[in-house]
């Protein structure tokens, strides 16, 4: 599974609110993720949603998803309808790299990708292989693999859809 | 390894479990509350529950917003429907009359045990771990735990929080959630806080609820506490299946120990609107209240209902103020029915409401809607704009014994004043 976009980079950690604000709460509590895309990056970058490209990878030289977890939804769900393909930090708040996973978003730490990418940057990243290539600057970078549950997840599009193929697989095994 | 590695490298049929390993792992409990997101779907596609057995409802938060009070009429015949369906046993079902909260019941009836893997529907199902379990929300991923019986879970790190001493009277399990969030809060990150030292023995199974509640607010992925003498003689009676504790090995590889004096701890104030600003109740005293509130997940259990019937008893509560209880659960308010608690309630002018979470959000069966202005003291979880009806309320939280002592003055109030007897006549 491979992912490749234009990064747009942070030179702070990225709390979930800081990924879609809390202007956007009474939206995500209708789950209405399109109108929580429009706010995505809206309090650092208000252009931003005007600029997205999809697969675009939005990378965090911090912490990603620290803050209250009534608030992740609207963050990921936001990010994923508006076409970000990844957000990557150094380190990822276990409760938001959980939820996002299971929503087919693919949220990750890599400690060191971002001393490795600048914004505009186009970056691309083999999950399997763990080998990053920066298109813009050529350089390559191992990073470390990522596990192959998490891939079949996303590769599913999310836990949901994930579960529905191993339970069918149950079954035509046992047949 | 920790509790948590223990207890997941067993769920998972592994002999270790380092942190950001992803396992996959057998839960042995799924319990719902009755605002559920997956019946539909269960019910359209045919699909069905791994372990109808292992999988329980609890009628708790009653939901009937202004803008959906259709939900209060369908939910609940919605849940017993599918369970028919799925041939969930009838004693799973925790309807009006057996109910209460959903990460509550569990432990009360003897569903999450030691050593095992318990998962929920409510984002506060971390409370569960007091009973030696690894316990967290399933969130956005409940259909697929549901339609497997296992759960995909990355090896979190662990921090130990070791206890001593004891809780001076006043002051509750909530302040020691508070505590934490003030001294290691920074530094918890999603880890799994796992609790031990010579001060757990002076905690009881309910104040041990009261501070695993706190995981959200803390920002752990799940606290557990160990399987001593306190929780193994509370499970004697109620467990249903035997169980293996877990308990940490002497070289648990915690990425941090912090030593918590529980004799230091005194009563803390949150909000309003921000639960992160918490404050000493000395440094909100006398602010005016128009609404008091005892219940909710973190603080309504016997022992809060015994503290606050104790500052009532031969009192009243304030002609400005409407003080509201609600029990945890019906077997809460049964025994404080039993032992007197509730008619102390009564006299002193308490609204006792029906067990479940209560007045803590707007959209649950209550009386407890918060007008503009008003001001509410109140034992729950959430203090943001709104959460209790008006944006123009403010909601500040404490426990039970503060929110008891401020019912009867009509303000914030120290309860330790009326606990030492200078506290007015009664």
């Amino acid at each position: 599974m491979k992912l490749e976009g234009p990064v747009w980079k942070a030179t702070h950690g990225l709390t979930a609110t800081d990924l879609v604000p809390t202007s956007a709460d009474r939206a995500a509590m209708r789950r209405d993720w399109a109108e929580c895309a429009r706010h995505t990056l809206a309090d650092i970058d208000p252009g931003f949603t005007s600029r997205v490209q999809p697969g675009h990878l939005i990378i965090a030289d911090g912490p990603v998803g620290t803050g209250h977890a009534h608030y992740h939804m609207a963050a990921i769900m936001g990010a994923k309808t508006a076409g970000i393909g990844a957000v990557l930090g150094r380190r990822v708040s276990p409760l938001f790299l959980r939820a996002a996973i299971d929503a087919g978003l693919f949220v990750w730490a890599f400690p060191d990708l971002p001393d490795f990418v600048a914004t505009g940057d186009v970056l691309s990243l083999d999950l399997a292989s763990g080998l990053a290539v920066n298109a813009t600057t050529g350089a390559r970078m191992s990073q470390p693999p990522v596990d192959p549950i998490i891939r079949d997840i996303l590769a599913a599009g999310g836990c949901d859809a994930w579960a529905r193929s191993r339970v069918a697989q149950k079954s035509e095994e046992a047949l | 390894m920790s509790m948590a590695q223990q207890i997941l490298a067993r769920a998972s049929g592994v002999a270790t479990a380092e942190p950001g390993d992803i396992l996959l792992s057998r839960i042995d409990l799924m319990t719902s509350s009755d605002g559920t997101t997956f019946l539909d779907t269960f019910e359209s596609e045919g699909l069905k529950v791994w372990d109808p057995t292992r999988l329980i409802f609890c009628f708790d938060h009653i939901f009937q917003p202004e803008w959906m009070s259709v939900a209060a009429a369908t939910e609940h015949p919605k849940i017993k429907r599918f369970a028919r369906a799925q041939q969930i046993p009838a004693e799973n079902i925790y309807d009006l009359g057996r109910n209460g909260l959903s990460h509550q019941i569990p432990v009360e009836h003897g569903w999450a045990l030691p050593g095992t893997v318990c998962l929920g529907l409510d984002t506060q199902s971390a409370t569960m771990g007091a009973a030696n379990c690894f316990a967290m929300p399933t969130l956005y991923g409940t259909e697929a735990v549901l339609l497997t019986g296992d759960v995909w879970i990355q090896v979190p790190e662990s921090a130990q929080v070791r206890l001593h001493g004891a809780l001076s009277p006043g002051v509750s399990g909530k302040d020691v959630a508070f505590r934490l969030v003030q001294e290691v809060g920074e530094r918890v990150d999603g880890h799994v806080i796992e609790y031990g030292g010579p001060g757990l023995a002076s905690l009881s199974v309910d104040i041990r609820m009261a501070i695993a509640n706190g995981a959200v607010q803390l920002g752990a992925l799940s606290e557990i506490f160990p399987a001593d003498d306190v929780l193994l003689d509370y499970l004697a009676g109620r467990a249903r299946r035997p169980f293996e504790p877990a308990s940490a090995g002497p070289n648990a590889p915690y990425e941090w120990t912090f030593d918590l004096d529980l004799g230091e701890v005194t009563p803390l104030v949150a909000g309003p609107h921000d639960v992160d600003l918490l404050r000493s109740v000395d440094d909100v005293l006398g602010l005016p209240i128009q609404v008091a509130n005892i219940g909710s997940c973190s603080s309504g259990r016997l022992s809060d209902l015994a503290i606050a019937a104790q500052l009532l008893e031969g009192r009243s509560v304030h002609p400005s103020v409407r003080l509201f209880v609600t029990p945890i659960s019906a077997s809460t308010a049964r025994s404080a029915a039993e032992s007197g608690i509730l008619a102390t309630l009564l006299s002193a002018g308490a609204t006792i409401t029906q067990p479940g979470c209560g007045g803590c959000y707007h959209g649950n069966l209550s009386p407890l809607k918060l007008s503009d202005g008003e001001r509410c003291i109140s034992t729950s979880v959430e203090a943001n704009r709104g959460r209790m009806g008006s944006s123009d309320a403010e909601v500040m939280l404490a426990n039970a014994a503060v929110v008891a002592a401020s019912s009867i003055d009509g303000q914030i109030a120290d309860p330790r004043r009326y606990l030492r007897g200078d506290g007015g006549h009664r």
